[in-house]
């Protein structure tokens, strides 16, 4: 008997399981049972499903009967022709859908042509395997999977026509492109979404060519004119609303200019723009944070009075303002009810964005990239039809992602262009190779889509042709103008006083864990600190208590709240690290500070427990009641907002010591517990102290005997309770069982002790039985808190909303919840309330207090906010990677920071940084003004706001002003020596310039700056090694050092010469890449120029170098002049030999071993031998020749590199079916049982080990005979050389990708026995477990595309999973290393100054100073004696 | 320079320096001379490329190690060709030694035979004998009896001896059970009162049961390496494999750490430590310097046991309070701190960037002895 089951319920049996699926599926296509239902006999199981429900994913299938289609020509005819639908067609059971489990009852033909008996069903199209979004893009079949997959997920990023009825839309942001065209090669899907209606791309003409290195690494080269004429423009639109709310009490908003007086009115100058009803114009140009809707609020405190009174002073200026950091023109007002009748206003604001630097674009082949020089029409080569490119994309981007398709595009756009029909080319119906070859050819054009091209600097012909063709490609919603972002100074939080997070709140970058890991690898001390001063503060410390002095404002005096003592000393800390003291406080832990008086530093800090009369001591007001404020919204006087606690409101004044918000750092209360309450963090130890004590005679349980042997080894819990009798060794007495229930509660013989009851017996435990728990110098009884510490509002800042509410503080409510119970508690006693409700008040206390230090102790339920958010209690604050510990101490947001894209400049020096010039305006270095400078900062001054100028000028006694146009002149007359004024940053500042993730040190190094246009940080290609960066969007950080020591610092331990040696391998970090390799090995291989070229060539790179007398010069000898004249090298890698004699290149030819990043044996001995300054100079200009020589040469790359000879692709034939074959007769040999195990595995596994063998064998010999017969095209030369790309890719490309893996393993999930329900059970052939046998150029079968997507997402997923590990394992090899430094005996220490190693690294060589392998001293000694 | 001073800047260099200068002195006939110019020159380069004091070389080794680690593969790759036994390797691998795990998901050894036994066919031989064989391995079919509640183990290819010695382990172990020999078979009746459910379970543990070899051993395969024939096994137990006669012990190692420290001393597990990590880099094709590998293993066994680089390990036990609260279980640090009256001295780097003092490394390591007083 067989279950059946229906949705997944049991429903009953059956004897003949098919015979029930069979008639279920034959009436299903009768039409006599709904065509939802799906039913399947799964015999794994021996079950059968039946499903009707909701949520299955099915898809459309033929028919098939008797290996017939029961679709047919008629019918489709008919379709066409309107005379049936698609409806028809299902409920005459022509076609069905199938879920997932009934397709283990089919099998299904590909097409019709594969039909046999067999096949149930036969497939609509292969191409529904891809969605929607995947189907948009063309050739995919000839693309890798993961490409396939970036190229759908970025067409949806792409700026377009996403909707027409925009103009009539409000949607908070959006982009419209200007011109949108519909792709010349299109797929049926775009027909299908109906793409003609809204495009978002431009077909563009592209060239396959580097550009003097500004395309590299992805980035792209645009053509001036073509922006010009409208290419890639977009408007941004982003919608603004203001609504005349309501309020109880019949007081309401007001939009319209705000009257002067009232709170916040930001002069009338701000309101100028705006006509009376205090709503902008169309048309009007807005800039900064302008008014868009002039709105005025009334102010509101909860059950205040106020709401009677109408003075101009409770009413609050409450415009919309135009977002920080945009700009542009007011599109549409609309003014409009909302659904409560409320007058609402909604303002659309566009803003015209023109492609410039740093902007995103991408083709549809997964290849973004940003844009990397907008280049005038004149100075870009042309054809000789006088054809210009729009756009300029580098060939090194195309083999190493084996985007064959995109290659595919171009030409039959081209072809598209030629012909003027556009092309359709959907997944597995390719408009073929074939075809656009003819097509070229027949139009003049070389087949391959190349063409001469001519240099316009010199007019000269490019020695090779360069692939030209169109392409559609999409201006993606990247934009630089919204990425850039900096801060010289700005808001903080109110909390922990340090920078604010996020673009649009001015907030500061994070310079976090890993990027203060790598300065201290640096060794940079003071630019650490510097970085870290963004929330600076001074304390005063009792020398006595080491507790925060009271700087008493009225009386003029610092005295310690604890001792009463005046010997205070101040001291320079991190405001959070004030605050973390606050809430350590806050737990009872007594933070000692002891500080060094001489140095003004802290010098140690004691842990110990603060005792009820500590806490009374420090405290300035003893908390009683329970409300915050009183009627008219002033905190209550023994409430928990005690204006004795410190202040936070501006303009107040603290009543204990009199400072304003900023000068008093708040101020303890306490609260009198009714009832003693147990201390949650300390409730085990608590309870280790309860049974492992006599609880007559309160001595440790253990005999006299014991002591001894006790303090001789570990002193853990768990060892002294072997050592602990049931009755007391001294006093004889019997002891209960003392159990102890989580959280707080103990139990005796099973009667519960009260608090009160743990106190007494903690009180009485002698001293001397302390050190047995390690407790030294505490009561253990005040582990029992009978005072609560409240801490000062500055810890629990409330913040005032804009509708003028007070929203309370997380620690605050869980107060509040305190003091109530507390209160209650009292109350009830002082009634005389019965036992239990007693009993039940001092639980719900005891659960108050427990949830305010710690909110996640298990098995409690945590306390909540009335929205049901988990409240953030004491715990939570210091606990985990958003905690004070580590989002607030161990790394912090930072002031004069900036970050923004970055793109490529060849011609800036590998020390340099490209800071854009609003960049530079906005961050500042503090200069003193003194006599020999005045004049300067004078006309600084005066030239304002024209960079470089002074923003802020600092006078000395502390004010600080703001230079504007108005009072430049004054100011200009007011600054004399002394003052501070604060300049824009300049060229030859020195900048810390980082990318994140901040793997190593070399992620984030010094540069000088150079301020340049447009919005993105440049940076020479040469230092993208090291930061691991690349222009596809890549965004980085900028910090400017503000003190001196911290510039010094910058520019001798940080600076990029300084940096050229990785510690990690001892080599190069620093070098030439792509383009500079593939230009130096052509130059170095094979290339004359003429004297003329080459006196052209040389000035360009350097125009210090003296071009000899000479009619020709060969590469090599043109390399060499850039080489110092005294330097002899040899080297070899691999049958590679380098021989340079007395800076002559003699033999060999310069790749990726020469001068390239990570391998550059070269510029390894450069540096070793010249240092890192010179090794800077000369890789600079080299690369400087390599993209010179690369521009003339005329380096592209076309379908015709992926070619090869007829024969060769009948011998990979050849190899490929018999390994066909002799698989195939593995097969049988396995089915029958006649494989020999291999020692320690099944037959299966057996099997399929020497499957893989044999495949590898074959690709083995298909990638010899594919290297043998390759010609010497631009693909190879890549791989050669070491630019881009390798064989295995050439072989993928060209002959056949080889064996699909899933761990490692051929296909093998997916159904029962099968991979897809196209094989039949069982099926353990090549094509059915994944092995793909074409190569990209010739495009994937359905099967085959299937199998490499999934290789594809497993390498994304990995990737994904991947970060997670190794990030935790930098951290915590951080963690366990962080302290070791080398002494200045050589030894290696850690904090407590431990030896680790005698000598440092066993040789005490520095990786980062010596070649790989330490010194040579045979070198050496050749050196001088050789 | 004088005898002396030579032998006293001698003094300063590496031993493995010193030797190469011998060496290289010796090759190309250097005289005492020439020897002394060679010797001051080395000197002046090795300065030059030494360590500078204050050098944060923790944090320089963590970032060298864990920089490559993000190009590493998470998934175990397994080589098609390879017959050898396979371990785990890539990112999982290292992870897993800087735990420490007490056990490696694959633990293996690589065992060297003396000399005498360096053959092929003893190596095969050996390598069969120390195979791990449990009941399993000899049992043609088992079948529960559940009327009389009996265990029936058909055996095979089991030597008269064995199964003696299988029943004698079994009726051992075996109490409430009553084991009888039969020919070629085990019976193994149960208490009446026994639960279908638990003999099923009784039946998977007595399958379980180690018979003959070496306890551990899952499998082995035989490798030549140059000249030696070497055994790799899936699974490990040094102990009992030092017992045997064939074995080299001086070569042979486990990749067990915590088994190679209890039975050859940490000195040997800080070197297969260092050579794990290694051959995990190497594996990977990446480049990292040995330097900073060793220091690594060298924090790692310091005090003498291998503590794992992690919260209950190295970091978990550093003499700062703010930098193990700041590292992982921050409450429970602060809590201990505070009833045992713990001191942070402001020693290390982390606590002095809480508050924001120059940190003790680097340009921050020194400081002004002498005041410069006013005039």
């Amino acid at each position: 008997m067989t279950d059946v089951f229906f949705d997944g319920k049991y429903f009953g049996s059956v004897k003949d399981p098919v015979k029930l699926v069979n008639s279920i599926r034959e009436k299903r296509r009768k039409g006599q049972l709904s065509d939802q239902i799906n039913a399947s006999y799964l015999e794994h199981f021996d079950i059968v499903m039946i499903s009707t429900d909701s949520g299955r994913a099915r898809r459309p299938l033929i028919v098939v009967e008797n290996g017939k289609p029961k679709l047919t020509k008629e019918h489709l005819n008919m379709l066409e022709s309107g005379k049936i639908k698609w409806s028809d067609l299902i409920s005459q059971g022509i076609i069905e859908y199938l879920d997932a489990t009934e397709e283990e009852n089919a099998l299904i033909a590909l097409k019709p042509e594969d039909l046999t008996q067999k096949h149930t069903h036969l497939e609509l199209d292969p191409t529904i395997i891809m969605g929607v979004a995947t189907s948009l893009v063309p050739f995919a079949e000839f693309n890798r999977g993961d490409r396939v997959n970036f190229g759908a997920k970025m067409i949806g990023q792409a700026i377009g026509m996403y909707s027409i009825n925009f103009p009539v839309r409000v949607d908070t942001k959006s982009n419209i492109m200007i011109y949108p065209q519909v792709p010349i090669v299109k797929t049926h899907m775009n027909d299908i979404i109906n793409d003609q209606d809204h495009p978002g791309g431009h077909n563009v003409v592209i060239a396959m060519m580097p550009f003097l290195g500004y395309n590299m690494e992805d980035a792209v080269v645009i053509n001036k004119s073509s922006i010009e004429r409208g290419l890639f423009w977009s408007y941004m639109f982003r919608s603004y609303e203001a609504e005349e709310k309501r309020y109880l009490g019949g007081q309401e908003d007001i939009i319209g200019i705000p009257e002067p007086g009232i709170r916040g009115y930001a002069g009338e100058d701000a309101y100028k723009h705006l006509p009376e009803d205090g709503i902008v114009n169309p048309e009007t140009k807005l800039k900064k944070e302008d008014v868009i809707i002039g709105k005025s609020s009334p102010l509101r405190f909860l059950g205040s009075l106020d709401q009677f009174t109408t003075g101009l002073e409770n009413i609050r200026e409450t415009s919309v303002r135009l977002k920080h950091g945009t700009e542009g023109i007011v599109d549409r007002v609309f003014i409009t009810e909302s659904f409560e009748g409320n007058k609402l206003v909604k303002v659309v604001v566009r803003d015209l964005k023109i492609p410039e630097l740093g902007d995103k674009f991408a083709s549809r082949h997964g290849q973004k990239g940003v844009l990397g020089l907008i280049i005038n029409q004149e100075e870009l080569p042309f054809t000789e039809d006088g054809i210009t490119p729009d756009i300029i994309f580098n060939p090194h981007g195309i083999p190493s992602r084996m985007t064959i398709g995109q290659i595919l595009e171009i030409l039959s756009s081209k072809v598209g262009a030629l012909t003027g029909k556009r092309i359709t080319s959907s997944a597995f119906h390719p408009f073929d190779e074939k075809t656009i070859r003819e097509t070229l050819k027949k139009y003049g054009f070389d087949d391959d889509g190349k063409e001469f091209m001519y240099d316009s600097r010199n007019g000269q012909k490019l020695i090779n042709k360069i692939l030209i063709g169109e392409i559609y490609y999409q201006k993606l919603d990247h934009l630089v103008s919204n990425k850039m972002y900096s801060r010289s100074k700005g808001p903080v939080t109110l909390l922990t006083k340090q920078p604010t997070e996020g673009k649009s709140k001015m907030g500061g970058l994070r310079l976090g864990e890993m990027e203060k890991d790598c300065l201290i690898a640096h060794g940079a001390s003071l630019l650490l600190k510097e970085r870290f001063d963004s929330d600076k503060i001074m304390i005063s410390i009792c020398k006595d208590c080491g507790i925060e002095a009271i700087n008493d404002r009225v009386k003029n005096k610092k005295f310690c709240p604890m001792c009463g003592g005046s010997k205070t000393v101040d001291i320079d800390m991190s405001y959070a690290f004030k605050l973390l003291l606050d809430e350590l406080k806050s737990m009872a832990i007594y933070p000692k500070i002891i500080v060094d008086e001489d140095l003004g530093i802290i010098d140690k800090m004691v842990f110990g427990i603060l005792t009820p009369e500590m806490i009374k001591k420090i405290s300035a007001s003893k908390i009683s009641k329970t409300e915050l404020y009183d009627q008219e919204g002033y905190p209550v006087e023994g409430g928990l907002m005690d204006p004795r606690l410190g202040v936070i409101d501006p303009g107040l004044r603290c009543r204990t010591c009199g400072g304003t918000v900023g000068d008093c750092k708040g101020h303890f209360g306490y609260l009198e517990l009714t009832k003693p309450v147990i201390h949650v963090n300390y409730a085990k130890l608590i309870y280790n102290i309860l049974r492992f004590t006599c609880r007559k005679c309160n001595k440790v349980l253990i005999s006299p005997d014991d002591v001894a042997k006790f303090k001789e080894g570990k002193k853990s819990m768990k060892r002294l309770k072997t050592f602990i009798k049931s009755t007391c060794p001294y006093c004889k007495e019997k002891q209960g069982k003392i159990k102890y229930i989580k959280p707080t509660t103990y139990q005796e013989d099973s009667e519960i002790l009260t608090a009160v009851q743990v106190r007494e017996r903690l009180e009485k435990i002698p001293d001397s039985e302390l050190e047995y728990f390690g407790l030294r110098k505490m009561r253990p009884e005040n582990l029992v808190l009978t005072l609560l510490p409240v801490p000062p509002v500055t810890v629990r800042p409330s913040i005032t909303l804009e509708t003028g509410e007070r929203s309370e503080d997380d620690l605050t409510h869980k107060l509040v919840d305190i003091v109530r119970i507390n209160k209650r508690l009292r109350e009830n006693i002082e009634l005389g309330a019965p036992d239990f409700i007693i009993q039940d008040l001092w639980e719900l206390l005891q659960y108050h207090v427990a949830t305010y230090m710690n909110n996640e102790i298990t098995g409690v339920p945590p306390a909540r906010h009335r929205s049901g958010r988990v409240l953030k209690t004491l715990a939570q604050r210091l606990k985990t990677k958003e905690g004070r510990f580590r989002s607030n101490l161990i790394g912090k947001r930072v002031n004069f920071s900036a970050r923004t894209v970055v793109s490529p400049d060849p011609f800036l020096d590998i020390n340099e940084v490209g800071v854009p010039l609003s960049v530079a305006t906005e961050l500042t270095l503090p200069v003193v003004v003194n006599e020999k400078n005045i004049e300067k900062i004078r006309q600084m001054i005066e030239r304002y706001p024209e960079w470089p100028t002074i923003n802020y000028v600092n006078r000395p006694d502390g004010r600080r002003k703001k230079v504007t146009e108005l009072n430049k002149a004054d100011i200009a007359k007011e600054i004399e020596p002394g003052y501070i004024v604060e300049k824009q940053i300049e060229n030859g500042d020195w900048a810390v310039f980082n990318r994140q993730p901040s793997l190593h040190r070399m992620s984030m190094m010094g540069h000088k700056v150079r301020v340049m246009p447009y919005n993105t940080f440049r940076l020479n290609l040469s230092v993208a090694p090291p930061y691991n960066a690349d222009f596809d969007g890549d965004e980085m950080n900028l910090h400017i050092p503000q003190t001196k020591e911290a510039q010094v610092e910058t520019k001798m331990l940080t600076e990029v010469s300084t940096q050229f040696r990785s510690p990690r391998f001892s080599s190069v970090i620093i070098g030439a890449i792509n383009d500079h390799i593939t230009g130096l090995y052509i130059l170095t291989t094979k290339m004359k120029f003429s004297r003329k070229d080459t006196v052209s060539i040389v000035k360009a790179c350097d125009p210090e170098i003296q071009v000899p007398d000479k009619k020709e010069f060969t590469g090599k000898e043109i390399f060499s002049l850039f080489l110092p004249k005294d330097f002899d090298f040899e080297y070899s890698k691999g049958d590679l030999k380098v021989v340079i004699e007395n800076g002559q290149l003699v033999e060999g030819i310069i790749d990726e071993n020469g001068l390239g990043a990570f391998k550059g044996k070269l510029l390894d001995e450069i540096e070793r031998r010249y240092g890192g300054e010179f090794t800077r100079k000369l890789l600079f200009n080299m690369t400087k020749l390599s993209l010179e020589v690369l521009m003339r040469y005329g380096f592209t790359t076309s379908i015709s590199d992926y070619d090869i000879d007829e024969k060769i692709v009948k011998q990979i034939n050849d190899l490929l079916e018999n390994a066909k074959k002799e698989i195939n007769d593995m097969i049988k040999d396995f089915k029958k049982g006649k494989i020999k195990e291999i020692v320690g595995r099944t037959k299966r596994e057996t099997f399929e080990t020497l499957v893989k063998i044999k495949l590898a064998d074959l690709l083995n010999q298909i990638t010899t005979l594919v290297a043998k017969n390759i010609k010497e095209n631009s693909i190879y030369i890549m791989a050669k050389s070491g630019a881009r790309g390798s064989l295995v890719n050439m072989v993928q490309c060209i002959a056949c990708l080889g064996q699909e893996t899933i761990r490692g393993e051929r296909i093998r999930i997916g159904y029962y026995k099968r991979t897809l329900p196209h094989f039949e059970k069982g099926d353990m052939s090549l094509e059915s477990r994944g092995f793909v046998r074409h190569g990209y150029k010739n495009g994937l079968t359905p099967f085959e595309f299937f199998f490499d997507a999934m290789n594809s997402r497993e390498g994304l997923m990995d990737k994904s999973l991947k970060t997670r590990h190794s990030g935790y394992l930098e951290r915590r090899l951080i963690g366990a290393l962080k302290d070791l430094k080398v002494e200045y005996d050589g030894t290696v220490r850690d904090a407590s100054k431990k030896i680790v190693q005698f000598i440092a690294a066993e040789d005490g060589l520095d990786p980062s100073r010596i070649q790989k392998g330490g010194i040579d001293v045979g070198k050496i000694a050749e050196r001088l004696f050789g | 320079m004088s005898e002396k001073s030579l032998k006293d800047y001698l003094d300063e260099l590496p031993k493995s320096i010193v030797e190469q200068i011998d060496q290289v002195s010796s090759k190309m006939k250097l005289n005492e001379k020439q020897k002394e110019q060679l010797t001051k020159e080395v000197i002046k380069e090795y300065f030059k490329s030494a360590f500078q004091p204050g050098e944060a070389i923790g944090i320089i080794s963590a970032q060298s190690i864990s920089e490559p680690a993000t190009q590493m593969t998470m998934r175990t790759y397994h080589f098609a060709a390879s017959a050898g036994i396979q371990v785990t390797l890539g990112l999982p691998r290292l992870i897993e030694i800087f735990d420490a795990r007490k056990e490696p998901t694959t633990p293996a050894m690589t065992i060297y035979l003396k000399q005498k036994y360096n053959t092929k066919e003893k190596a095969e031989e050996f390598a069969k004998s120390i195979k791990e064989k449990k009941v399993k391995y000899f049992a043609k079919s088992v079948s529960i009896d559940l009327t009389n509640k009996k265990i029936k183990i058909e055996l095979d290819k089991i030597k008269k001896s064995e199964l003696t010695e299988v029943i004698e382990k079994l009726t051992k172990q075996l109490k409430d059970f009553k084991v009888k020999e039969l020919t070629n078979a085990i019976s193994i009746e149960a208490n009446q009162n026994m639960s279908i459910k638990d003999l099923e379970k009784w039946k998977r543990k007595i399958l379980s049961f180690y018979v003959s070899g070496i306890q551990n051993i899952k499998n082995t395969a035989i490798i030549k390496e140059g000249e030696n024939w070497v055994i790799k096994t899936l699974g490990s137990n040094l102990e009992k494999i030092f017992q045997l006669e064939e074995v080299d012990t001086t070569k042979s190692y486990s990749n067990n750490i915590h088994e190679v420290a209890s039975i050859l001393g940490i000195e040997a597990a800080r070197t297969i430590l260092i050579k794990e990590i290694i051959d995990t880099l190497k594996q990977q094709g990446l480049n990292v310097d040995e330097r900073h590998i060793t220091l690594v293993a060298d924090i790692m066994t310091l005090t003498g046991e291998i503590r794992a680089v992690g919260r209950y390990g190295v970091a978990g036990t550093q003499s700062s309070v703010l930098a193990r609260a700041g590292f992982e279980e921050t409450i429970k640090h602060l809590v201990k701190a505070s009833v045992r009256n713990e001191v942070d001295d402001f020693e290390g780097i982390f606590d002095n960037v809480m508050i924001n003092q120059q940190v003790p490394v680097g340009t921050g390591m020194f400081e002004l002895i002498s005041k410069i007083g006013e005039e």
